[in-house]
């Protein structure tokens, strides 16, 4: 019984926290209902509702075949290529836009100390936010030119979601200690990176062949050529032991934001249909590779030297393959 | 029993087109309804917008309403509904006005737990998902929670019961996280 209780005051106390009051929904369904009766419904029979449906169809059926018998339009003619994915990009965007500035304005506010609680409230309310976002990207299918920056979002995402456990936990000792700074600069770059990536998928648009081509090109010379990546990149022996295992952390993350910067180039110029193909091989590739650098930078926390040198060569592999996507894609442009 | 005849009066009387009666029937379900939607959602301006809408449709078919049928369930299984087709459609997901401030003081475990549980939540299968907050949240009584969700009441039981260990086991497993 008392367990029973616990849980029903556990569900009210998580639900209400990001839950507000809603005084003003009664008078706001009460103004819909009567707009929908100035509308002219009522509530129907199930029989006159099927009555109704079937005129509806009937109207339908006769002015759509007046209009092709007038139009010449029972000889189907093909959609102009691109169109079909129009709604799916479009909706995707919107859904991107509209989580990110709810995130913004839910991570704006400001603790001024980890004795602060009045400022819990305002974590619960952002946190939710990113579960949302979260959510969001769980439950849809990314359109093609998408796919990788949705992985790299879903990285962040988790990453802030984390990093909150972090936070929230730094305001039981109520003093600053390190792991609630750090969660907290974490957060504000996550934040800062979630910006940027949201930003490229509202400004997504679709490149010529010869455009995507040459910026694919572009991407792989840079990536591979990479000055701080060469110790990864390059097929040297790496260590990681103890004392080697900042330096380490610091080259993935030079990788890492290669990566994250070829992604964020194939979404602002996106393939065009000739070339969707290569371009979904060239997004997994780089997803691989990302995943590399993550399993390397967890072996390296770890002190996990087998997983270090296995993440690495999975890296290498994985670089190989983008390095022959890339020359696919520009060979035949 | 008053109470419930003057109930199935005013149905009546709004299944004959009478808006009044309907309005005062809806009325007392638009807050359980908004709760509903927001434990399914986690989102309250899409909650609103859920509840909106299965208004609508309730107005719409309440001639779907059989005699002798509880308003309460037959509303919030429409909610119920909403919501699914909602997060279906992924098209609402736009900000239309600022989050509310909160000041309240709370205690930092009761914060952890509430992520915690939220995280759990989500995560869940929506079916399982509409009985744990049916039940727990907003207290319904098993038939009614059986009635909303269109199941046998063994179902909605079994549900419950397997929801109600996973969403444990979920929460658990992130409290072992971070600790």
């Amino acid at each position: 019984m008392r367990i029973e209780h616990d849980l029903k005051s556990e569900f009210r106390r998580a639900l209400e926290d990001v839950t507000p009051p809603a005084p003003w929904l009664r008078a706001a369904v009460n103004k819909e209902l009567r707009n929908s009766r100035h509308r002219g419904w009522r509530p129907m029979h199930v029989g006159s509702l099927v009555a109704a449906l079937l005129v509806v169809l009937l109207i339908a059926a006769v002015v759509v075949g007046v209009n092709a018998w007038r139009n010449g339009a029972l000889n189907p003619r093909p959609l102009p290529a691109g169109e079909a994915n129009a709604i799916t990009v479009k909706a995707y965007q919107a859904m991107i836009s509209g989580d990110d500035q709810q995130f913004l304005i839910a991570n704006n506010f400001t603790c001024t100390s980890f004795d602060d609680r009045s400022c819990l409230p305002n974590v619960a309310l952002a946190d939710a936010a990113t579960l949302k976002w979260l959510e969001d990207l769980n439950r849809s299918e990314p359109p093609a030119r998408f796919v990788a920056l949705n992985a790299l979002m879903r990285r962040h995402l988790a990453l802030v979601l984390s990093d909150d456990i972090d936070f929230v936990a730094a305001f039981k000792t109520q003093v600053a200690n390190g792991k609630g700074k750090a969660a907290s600069a974490a957060i504000v770059a996550e934040m800062v990176v979630l910006e940027r990536l949201a930003g490229d998928a509202g400004a997504s648009g679709r490149g010529s062949a010869s455009a995507y081509a040459a910026d694919v090109v572009f991407q792989r010379t840079v990536m591979l050529g990479c000055g701080v990546c060469q110790p990864l990149v390059s097929q040297t022996l790496v260590s990681c032991q103890a004392d080697q295992a900042p330096i380490c952390i610091d080259d993935i993350a030079a990788v890492r934001l290669q990566l994250e910067t070829f992604i964020e180039d194939l979404v602002k110029v996106s393939a065009p249909d000739s070339l969707a193909q290569k371009d979904a091989s060239l997004q997994a590739d780089l997803v691989s590779a990302y995943k590399a650098c993550d399993a390397m930078a967890n072996a390296v926390s770890a002190g996990d030297q087998v997983g270090f040198q296995t993440g690495l060569a999975l890296l290498r592999q994985e670089l190989a393959r983008i390095d022959a996507d890339a020359t696919n894609i520009g060979g035949s442009h | 029993m008053v109470v419930h005849q003057a109930a199935m009066t005013l149905v009546d009387e709004a299944k004959g087109g009478d808006a009044a009666a309907f309005e005062i029937l809806l009325d007392p379900l638009l807050e359980p309804g908004y709760r509903l939607a927001c434990g399914m959602l986690h989102d309250h301006h899409a909650a609103e917008d859920a509840v909106q809408e299965a208004a609508l449709k309730a107005w719409r078919k309440l001639k779907q309403l059989r005699d002798g049928m509880e308003m309460r369930p037959w509303f919030l299984g429409i909610v119920a509904n909403e919501c699914r087709s909602t997060r279906r459609s992924q098209w609402w997901s736009v900000v239309k006005s600022v989050l509310p401030e909160r000041t309240t003081e709370e205690s930092t475990e009761a914060v952890l737990s509430g992520l915690e549980l939220r995280r759990a939540l989500i995560a869940m299968d929506e079916r399982k998902r509409v009985v744990l907050v049916l039940h727990w949240y907003l207290d319904l009584p098993l038939e009614e929670i059986a009635t909303a969700t269109g199941s046998s009441l063994h179902a909605v039981e079994s549900r419950l019961q397997r929801g109600t260990r996973e969403l444990r086991r979920r929460m658990e497993g992130q409290h072992a996280y971070r600790t």
